[in-house]
């Protein structure tokens, strides 16, 4: 056995937690702004990764403009899904439970429908960024640095949207007091729309970074959304700090985690802090708690 | 006064929540600059007046006509971006924002997102505690301060029209001064207040005219000194 390089351990952690950020700020996003799960978030990064593939593969364009198309086309399904479906059980006095089964169906429904479309195979893609770089011992595929950098730049986005743009504002005065916002001439259903389409968008795009790295299949949304409902659990529901946070943390403990035992306990590591924050912190890092 | 334009006019309004009817034909009158009040005690409709200005409440009968407009059938949003703004009771400020992100919120409409700097100068000349404080979360601030801040955020909207429920509820009376010389303020730039009030004392001190309500029905209308100098008025309905 040899000694650990704790320096790469803790890269992989940063970039393995920074996907499971990206998924978790998109499930934070929607609970935050519509008090509402979705189960269905793993699905919609399943759709960034087969529009990806389509688009590298069938359309043959630039990488880019592929990954760019796997936002758009998830963002415009969660459009739609969110204005055929949610919205009519968001205006229901108790919405809960019926958006809650609602996105699980969901969930089954698009998993089958790319079954049944797409086939039960695995779609390999190669990798969107080439070469491999060595700093200080540790080895960092292109790939690798690009996901960190995309996740960094999406945050700063979304942040971005959230603090300064007129549509930022709305979100966060909805998700404060919706009644109020309607006061102020604020069309919170409009409001709920366009988080959801972004919400998945961010789904899409982790989606869009792993693909190369695992693969793509009608499958491929569940284990990043299981993670994902990790972090929002550790990181605190609705808090996008908490999203980041808590999956860069989730991704460092499992990946010392599975330096020090062995690869199959990376799951059990997680679930592990799952049923441990529950206990001890149940709002999580940066969650308030609820009134 | 008297010789002021009609701004908004209530004309037997009923209306009600989920088949049970709290208002049984209110009419209300609200002409250009000036500070009516309603009043009435606890129960008696007239958060539900407002509401069903604001577009929140649909009436079930009865018109709302705002300078000769019909409001009927139009949304909360279009109600706002004509002018009518609604100050709920309890200053429901957003608490995790800053008090200049609540301002923008209510700057929220096309007409007063484009002209939101020179409306925030404004709002802030009147409050100037709003601007020492415009970096602070709105839940940190005192119960006055978030009440200066939802008459602030209502103001950016740049109203005709401003609907504040229940200003003085839980201030100090020190405070209950201030709100009602902004309240006064208000007025004299140019905008129509209707001062939801339990406090009728103080706000037949600052209206020109009040309504007093009593199970959804209008029962005095008239100037402020008269609803005052009535002591039927004043012993039954607003425990002065």
């Amino acid at each position: 056995m040899h000694g650990f390089n704790i320096a790469q351990l803790l890269v992989d952690g940063i970039v393995a937690g920074s996907m499971y950020a990206l998924m978790a700020s998109g499930i934070s996003l929607i609970w935050g702004t519509m008090r509402m799960l979705n189960f269905a978030h793993g699905e919609f990064y399943m759709i960034g990764g087969y529009t990806l593939f389509f688009a590298l593969v069938a359309l043959k364009v630039h990488p880019v403009i592929a990954v760019g198309l796997g936002l758009l086309a998830t963002f415009m399904l969660g459009v739609v899904v969110e204005r055929l479906i949610m919205r009519w059980l968001l205006l229901r006095a108790e919405w809960e439970m019926p958006t809650l089964v609602a996105t699980l169906g969901l969930s089954v429904f698009m998993q089958n429908f790319a079954l049944r479309t797409f086939g039960a195979g695995d779609l390999g893609l190669p990798y969107v960024v080439p070469g491999v770089f060595r700093i200080a011992g540790v080895v960092l595929p292109g790939q690798r640095i690009a996901i960190v950098l995309v996740a960094i730049v999406a945050f700063a986005v979304v942040w971005s949207i959230l603090r300064y743009t007129k549509f930022g504002v709305a979100i966060r005065a909805t998700s404060q007091d919706r009644d109020t916002a309607v006061l102020m001439g604020i069309d919170f259903p409009k409001v709920y729309m366009l988080t959801f389409g972004i919400s998945v968008a961010l789904a899409a795009l982790a989606a869009t970074m792993l693909a190369p790295i695992y693969s793509v299949n009608p499958w491929m949304g569940q284990r990043p959304m299981l993670k994902a409902f990790i972090v929002v659990v550790f990181g605190g529901l609705g808090s996008l700090e908490g999203a980041i946070l808590g999956g860069v943390v989730l991704g460092i403990i499992e990946s010392v985690g599975v330096a020090v035992v062995s690869s199959e306990w990376q799951d059990v590591i997680a679930f592990a802090i799952l049923i441990l924050v529950l206990w001890v912190r149940p709002q999580g890092l940066f969650g308030a708690k609820e009134s | 006064m008297e010789n002021h334009a009609a701004l908004l006019e209530l004309t037997g309004i009923e209306a009600g929540y989920a088949g049970v009817q709290v208002l049984w034909g209110v009419d209300l009158e609200l002409r250009e600059r000036e500070i009516v009040a309603l009043l009435g005690a606890n129960g008696a409709g007239k958060t539900t007046v407002l509401r069903t200005i604001s577009g929140i409440v649909k009436p079930w009968h009865g018109d709302i006509v705002l300078q000769k407009q019909n409001l009927d059938g139009l949304s909360p949003r279009e109600i706002v971006s004509r002018g009518v703004i609604h100050v709920p009771e309890g200053r429901h400020v957003f608490p995790r924002m800053s008090v200049v992100d609540n301002l923008r919120a209510g700057a929220y409409t096309e007409r007063a997102w484009s002209h939101q700097r020179e409306t925030l100068e404004e709002v802030y000349g009147l409050f100037p505690r709003l601007y020492e404080r415009r970096s602070q979360l709105a839940g940190t601030l005192s119960g006055g301060e978030q009440q200066m801040l939802a008459i602030g955020r209502g103001l950016m909207a740049r109203p005709k029209c401003l609907m504040i429920d229940e200003p003085s509820l839980g201030l100090a009376p020190k405070l209950v001064d201030a709100v009602l010389d902004l309240v006064i303020q208000i007025r004299d730039l140019g905008c129509t207040v209707l001062l939801v009030e339990q406090n009728a004392q103080r706000a037949l001190e600052v209206a020109e005219r009040a309504y007093v309500m009593e199970h959804g029905r209008i029962l005095f209308a008239g100037a402020s000194a008269a609803v005052a100098g009535d002591p039927a008025i004043r012993q039954a309905y607003l425990g002065l």
